[in-house]
């Protein structure tokens, strides 16, 4: 088979559409029931995995946009890409922020009564999905051309080193409450298997889904083209 | 006005927005003493070659140089030694008319009383003291005039010029025109009046939906031929 | 150089003229502390709770509205062009419309700030601290609001964009200064002040360090 973004991305999806239901049998069937919290902390394993994936996500939108802006504006091409990789990337990224922030309360719910703390992690899941809306709204109501995106990559780039004083900010600021341990439960080597699996199927998806967006916003563009071809075509006779 | 010699290169100047194109492949040159009008119906790229020329938008593709003796100049320079004067005048209108010329006077890195000079040229001496808002059309005009006598370009961008001046307003900035071009400088200007331009260029390039379809010396012949296509072709 | 300090003077010129930007930064101001005043002030003896947060809502806000007015006339008159077009660097464009939203923002905190600490029968403990959270918070808002300002001046939906994607950015100046005000306002909170301070610092030159580095990059697409 060659090595081309269609088979990669054919390839990707068949291994992530194996990949989700074994995770989601291995989840409910397979990892063990915890002792204090029930049934109810398997839902860690998907919030988890989103989570770490929601963060990779947020650093390759940073890196594509740092790079369409140091790229000189005669490197259309190549800036296109990164544009496309960074929207594709931020969109991914508002889905599984939207993931993270639902199974988080839920599972808050169950394990201290109540649906929202300003714990650290979360309230840094719920900035950086703030982010990732303000980058999709700059590039949508920001106009269409090059100079919108420009921006966009601009708040990525700002985003990303920032993000480290927002964590502590946020850290400091939420001594009160009580700091939730996540990944101390990780004892059993059942436990272990099912969410290196979890993590494997969103991981595969979201790449999966990344790249169908990230193909989408190129044919866009090669559609910009086509158009800007036919412009030329019809109007050079005059 | 120094007397050397500048030559402007613009080649295949490009400017493409999502599908369509604005301009396309423009090419020409530019040399002192030449006052060049580019014609064309609304929309057909007028604005849009003079902004790119004097990189107040950027280029899709293209290039546009300067050469001085011989000697290409630096962008910055180059920028400097374009004037535009563009449709919506760059005029801060609650500032008064000396202090706009200040201002634009020092940002250009100016020193000594050029401000002054400069209103006296364009006869607003009088007004000097008055806010911009206040100025009617033709005076905010000549105030333009003077924000680029005053920034010691020596090729004047100027778009669609005479919109919204009487008969006298007319002849006055003709006579300026002229003048500047006598005294070495290049002028390219926009219209969509052929006529308008009949005793003031020397040469004339007609734009149509972005592309250059003629660029010819100034003739009778010329004026006509672009009245045909100006009026001919759709927009 | 000489051109950072025409442009401001030109700027504080035109506001000294028409007070287009500190008229509507105060009176919003104002507004807004009477409203948090009914919101918040159930019981008096809370006030330390909510004082500190208030001020630092209340210069936020302000800062966003001035931001959006302070680019609102270089667009009536289209010379964000004009000044782009002259021969100093982006940068100090941007240092100028910084410094002139930093002056016009002290402005009004001098007025709306002495106000909120009447209305909410707060005493100042610690005067320095708080001035310097102040001082800090302003011109980290000042630097990413203006880098923002500036590029979003010509699209349709700026007053809500600016908000959008300033505010999470300065999360961390809001939460530091917040509790630095509470501690110097005398809330029972034994921390010490000068890291968050140090932290409000650090953040200020990051931010400037990254907007001197992106806004001729981002203004020149």
């Amino acid at each position: 088979m060659k090595l081309s973004l269609d088979n990669v991305d054919m390839s990707i999806s068949i291994v992530s559409m194996c990949l989700l239901p074994t995770a989601l049998i291995l989840v409910f069937f397979y990892a063990p029931v915890e002792a204090t919290l029930g049934a109810s902390h398997k839902i860690f394993y998907l919030h988890v995995s989103s989570a770490i994936s929601m963060m990779v996500c947020f650093g390759l939108c940073g890196m594509s946009g740092l790079i369409f802006l140091l790229l000189s504006a005669r490197q259309k091409k190549a800036k296109q890409v990164f544009d496309c990789v960074g929207v594709a990337c931020a969109e991914m990224g508002i889905v599984l922020g939207a993931v993270v922030l639902t199974t988080g309360p839920l599972w808050a719910k169950k394990a201290w009564g109540t649906f929202w703390t300003w714990e650290p992690r979360l309230t840094l899941s719920l900035v950086v999905f703030l982010l990732f809306l303000g980058y999709v709204a700059l590039r949508s109501f920001a106009g269409s051309d090059a100079f919108a995106k420009g921006v966009a990559s601009g708040l990525a780039v700002l985003a990303m080193p920032l993000l480290y004083f927002i964590h502590f900010a946020v850290e400091r600021w939420g001594g009160a409450h009580p700091q939730v341990v996540f990944k101390g439960g990780l004892v059993e080597p059942k436990m272990v298997l099912t969410f290196i699996f979890t993590l494997a199927a969103v991981v595969f998806t979201s790449t999966a889904l990344v790249l169908a967006r990230f193909r989408i916003e190129r044919i866009r563009n090669k559609m910009d083209e086509v158009f800007l071809a036919l412009d030329d075509m019809q109007n050079t006779e005059v | 006005m120094q007397d050397r010699k500048f030559v402007l290169k613009v080649q295949k100047l490009t400017k493409a927005i999502s599908r369509r194109y604005l301009v396309k492949d423009i090419s020409f040159e530019l040399f002192p003493s030449e006052v060049l009008a580019v014609l064309g119906k609304n929309g057909a790229g007028k604005t849009t070659l003079l902004s790119l020329i004097s990189s107040r938008i950027s280029l899709s593709d293209g290039a546009v140089e300067l050469e001085e003796d011989g000697k290409k100049i630096s962008f910055q320079t180059m920028r400097q030694m374009l004037g535009l004067l563009p449709h919506d005048l760059f005029l801060y209108e609650d500032l008064t008319a000396q202090e706009n010329l200040a201002f634009f006077h020092a940002m250009n890195g100016g020193v000594g009383n050029l401000p002054e000079k400069a209103l006296e040229e364009v006869g607003l001496i009088h007004a000097k003291s008055t806010l911009v808002r206040e100025f009617s059309r033709g005076m905010k005009q000549r105030l333009a005039i003077a924000r680029l006598l005053v920034s010691n370009a020596k090729i004047w961008l100027l778009d669609e010029p005479f919109t919204g001046l009487d008969s006298a307003g007319r002849k006055w900035l003709s006579n300026k025109i002229r003048a500047f071009a006598e005294s070495g400088g290049a002028v390219i200007f926009s219209s969509h009046d052929p006529h308008e331009v009949k005793t003031l260029a020397t040469r004339v390039i007609v734009l149509s939906r972005g592309r250059m379809v003629l660029d010819e010396p100034m003739s009778d012949a010329t004026i006509d031929r672009s009245f045909a296509i100006i009026e001919g072709g759709a927009s | 150089m000489r051109a950072f300090f025409s442009i401001l003077w030109k700027d504080l010129l035109i506001e000294f003229r028409t007070k287009d930007i500190i008229y509507p930064m105060a009176l919003f101001s104002l507004v807004l502390l009477v409203i948090f005043s009914f919101a918040f002030l159930q019981d008096p003896k809370k006030a330390i709770d909510y004082g500190p947060g208030i001020v630092w809502v209340c210069v936020l806000f302000s800062s966003t509205v001035g931001q959006n007015r302070l680019f609102d006339k270089e667009r009536e008159n289209n010379c964000l062009s004009a000044l782009l077009l002259c021969p100093c660097k982006p940068y100090t464009i941007f240092l100028a419309k910084v410094m002139m939203h930093l002056i016009l923002a002290s402005l009004v905190q001098l007025f709306s700030i002495p106000l909120i600490l009447v209305f909410f029968d707060l005493s100042l403990v610690d005067s320095l601290s708080f001035v310097a959270s102040l001082v800090l918070g302003n011109i980290g808002l000042a630097i990413i609001g203006t880098l923002f300002a500036s590029m979003l001046t010509n699209s349709k939906m700026k007053e809500v964009l600016l908000p959008l994607v300033t505010y999470p950015l300065v999360i961390p100046l809001l939460v530091a200064g917040v509790k630095v005000s509470a501690i110097a306002l005398g809330a029972p909170i034994f921390e010490d002040v000068n890291p968050w301070l140090r932290f409000m610092l650090g953040f200020d030159l990051f931010a400037g360090l990254l907007a001197f580095l992106l806004f001729e990059r981002m203004i020149r697409q």
